[in-house]
């Protein structure tokens, strides 16, 4: 059968995507170990997500852990056969077949348990931001490092297939030159918990704990500035912000709504917008470049060129949105695959939520001794620069991060 | 004090209405109800590649496939009232379903008609295995009062006792009565009674109309749609799950047979008659205050 131009030029999309450079999205999945055991210690909204993709992924939940009796039941509901605990040291005492373990808890518990779970032995996944404190981030990169075993923090972009691909496009002429950057984070949610007694509402709502919270800056912009870090390989040297409460008037001290502009050394800067007062537009990140324009929503991306930019042969037949007066190329990953069966529009937003494939990546890190995407010095830059960014807002001006604020030690 | 919170969900519109002290309290709690809403929404969708039957489709027969253990809570369920309808509530209708819908993949050749028989269940592996990969689940007759009972449970643990959720006013669970009476009172169209209240119960309405030409349910054992004049059933129980699952049964065996002598004791089931369409309209408007909840919604 003779191969048309048609096809040839799809399939040559995929590969000047870069994603000859990517592994398949199927690949992923199926090299995941099965029955690799893990336990997961954290089991709110985001231990519970961790745990379904566990699941997904066939690994084996052997243990789980809450210290709210309430959620660990709610959790052993969908994760019935693992062993529930009440508190992490009796986990990583009693587990010794457990290989690797999910920190899920709030953000100024993670230290305790990342440095006993480190010295159990185990690999570890830690939530990001990685702590509230500089003092405490740094005491969980050395630990850390005291340990051989793979330690990954959950900064998801790195994982994520549509921003690897996004990112393979930055660093050729198709973007060209940073020109400047912008991303949101809306959602109308009070971040309230809802509880039954006084005491365990206190302790679950943590978020709005001025001593311990970081903010929507850290809670949510962290994961969000870790993707310009991995982008533009830069750190910001300063940020400034405000904040207040609009919203949610229930006496509340942290701040349901953020404006923040981060300074990059090379000049260009990122303004950030958070809310938990309205949901349009959701989350997602805009980077633009003399020659196009890059959205990246997590699930979806697209790339909307500019008119002088050089056109691609592939760019004929590549699958395309409408957004008003713009018109952007679908990221789609895994291109190569679905063009050749001529699929390309099924690629369009990933299969997954983007948690799972820093979960499958962690699992075959530790499998494979392989190193991380997302290591705990990531973790440890990308949480100093949200805790800069809370600071902003809450002091109303301008801080400085120095590059003492990003080392380890 | 009321809250009332509404989410777009499972193809339908999902409702709370909490009653209580705390508006803060009152708000967090319908959230995370919603939350959960929410994962049984992306778990069985069966319109989306990412949830757990789109990976259950994708497999190839005998293969077993491992799922969470919502899914498998669900599926167990299922499995109960699969045997105790007589087959008459089957959830691996899908490739029937589908074949009528073009948003959906098309199931090449004629669907066995081993229904949930050719479901293997394995509960201690966690895992579900078909016979045959023409098999198809659509959980649309159960998934909204299995979510609902969920939301309940959520909002109970939260410490609220005053609420009413419904899934597409379909399935609905009454926790508590209306602040200032007896009960939720919910109106249901074809009903002889029009009326009725619920307290700490749940029910579920179904309707052989609704769902496009030639009606949305499918008798399992022949494969044919539903004629539109065969009118409805309600079921009132503790659990919108086995409210929903019996009321399917019933409008597909009808109330002659012996489906509606098996009912457990602790449900009542209901004939509907065939109005020109079944509407169910919780009336709740006498304690909501200004959060005035009239409307007639149909089924679906």
């Amino acid at each position: 059968m003779e191969t048309d131009r048609r096809d040839f030029l799809i399939q040559s999309a995929g590969a000047l995507a870069g994603m000859a450079l990517l592994p398949g999205l199927e690949a992923m999945a199926t090299n995941v170990p099965k029955g690799y055991p893990v336990a997961i210690i954290g089991m709110g909204r985001q231990g519970r997500a961790i745990a379904a993709e566990l699941q997904k992924l066939g690994a084996a939940i052997v243990a789980i852990c809450d210290l709210d009796e309430p959620r660990l039941r709610s959790a052993r509901r969908r994760v019935s056969d693992a062993t529930p605990y009440a508190d992490s040291d009796s986990l990583l005492t009693t587990e010794k077949g457990v290989e690797a373990v999910f920190i899920a808890t709030p953000t100024h518990q993670h230290r305790a348990i990342a440095e006993a779970a480190v010295a159990a032995g185990k690999h570890v996944y830690c939530e990001a931001p990685l702590a509230h404190t500089l003092e405490d981030a740094r005491a969980i990169a050395l630990a850390a490092r005291s340990n051989p075993r793979v330690f990954q923090v959950g900064l998801l972009a790195r994982s994520n297939p549509v921003y690897s691909l996004a990112r393979s496009f930055f660093r050729t002429e198709a973007f060209l030159k940073l020109v400047s950057m912008r991303a949101q984070n809306s959602r109308k949610t009070s971040w309230r918990q809802a509880a039954s007694t006084a005491e365990r509402q206190a302790r679950l709502d943590w978020r709005l704990d001025p001593t311990v919270s970081l903010g929507l800056p850290g809670e949510w912009g962290t994961h969000q500035f870790d993707v310009i870090h991995w982008f533009t390989g830069q750190y910001p040297h300063r940020v400034s912000g405000n904040g207040g409460v609009f919203v949610w008037e229930d006496g509340r001290k942290v701040a349901d709504t953020v404006n923040l502009t981060l300074e990059f050394p090379k000049g260009q800067s990122l303004q950030y917008q958070a809310t938990l007062g309205n949901s349009y537009g959701g989350r997602y990140e805009v980077l633009h470049g003399v020659n196009s324009a890059f959205k990246l929503a997590w699930s979806h991306g697209w790339m909307f060129k500019e008119a002088d930019a050089a056109t691609q042969g592939w760019e004929v037949y590549a699958n395309r949105q409408r957004f008003f007066n713009d018109e952007g190329i679908t990221l789609i990953a895994d291109a190569t695959k679905l063009a050749s069966q001529n699929k390309l529009k099924d690629g369009v937003g990933l299969p997954n939520d983007s948690l799972h494939y820093g979960v499958a990546d962690f699992l075959l890190s530790c499998a494979e001794q392989m190193k991380v995407k997302t290591g705990v010095s990531e973790g440890l830059r990308a949480t100093a620069v949200g805790i800069a960014a809370q600071r902003a807002v809450v002091e109303g001006g301008v801080i400085e991060i120095s590059q003492d604020d990003l080392k380890e030690a | 004090m009321m809250h009332r919170g509404a989410l777009p969900a499972m193809g339908t519109r999902f409702e709370i209405v909490a009653g209580g002290a705390d508006p803060a309290l009152l708000r967090a709690a319908v959230e995370e109800a919603f939350e959960e809403i929410s994962t049984c929404h992306r778990l069985w969708n069966v319109f989306s590649n990412d949830s757990t039957l789109a990976r259950i489709d994708a497999e190839s027969a005998g293969k077993p496939v491992t799922i969470d253990g919502l899914t498998l809570e669900l599926l167990q369920i299922c499995s109960r009232l699969h045997q105790q309808t007589g087959g008459f509530f089957d959830p691996v209708i899908g490739a029937d379903l589908a074949a009528g819908d073009p948003r959906r993949a098309p199931i090449f050749g004629v669907a066995p008609r081993d229904g949930f028989g050719g479901i293997e269940l394995d509960a201690a592996a966690s895992t579900v295995r078909r016979h045959d990969s023409r098999l198809r689940f659509d959980l649309g007759g159960i998934a909204k009062g299995f979510a609902c009972d969920l939301a309940a449970s959520i909002l109970l643990e939260a410490g609220v006792e005053c609420a009413l959720i419904h899934g597409g006013t379909s399935s609905v669970v009454a926790l508590g009565a209306a602040p200032g009476r007896q009960d939720w009172s919910i109106e249901v169209k074809g009903y002889e009674g029009k009326q009725i209240g619920l307290v700490d119960r749940a029910m579920a309405v179904t309707s052989a109309g609704g769902g496009g030409a030639g009606g949305h349910l499918i008798d399992p054992f022949s494969g044919d749609r539903l004629g539109r004049d065969r009118g409805g059933a309600m079921v009132v129980g503790d659990s919108a799950t086995d409210c929903d699952g019996w009321a399917t049964a019933l409008t597909v065996a009808g109330f002659e047979g012996d489906v509606a002598r098996q009912i457990p004791a602790t449900m009542q089931g209901y004939r509907l008659n065939n109005e020109e369409s079944t509407h169910m309209k919780p009336e709740a408007e006498a304690s909501v205050e200004e959060e005035r909840w009239k409307r007639t919604v149909e089924i679906s």
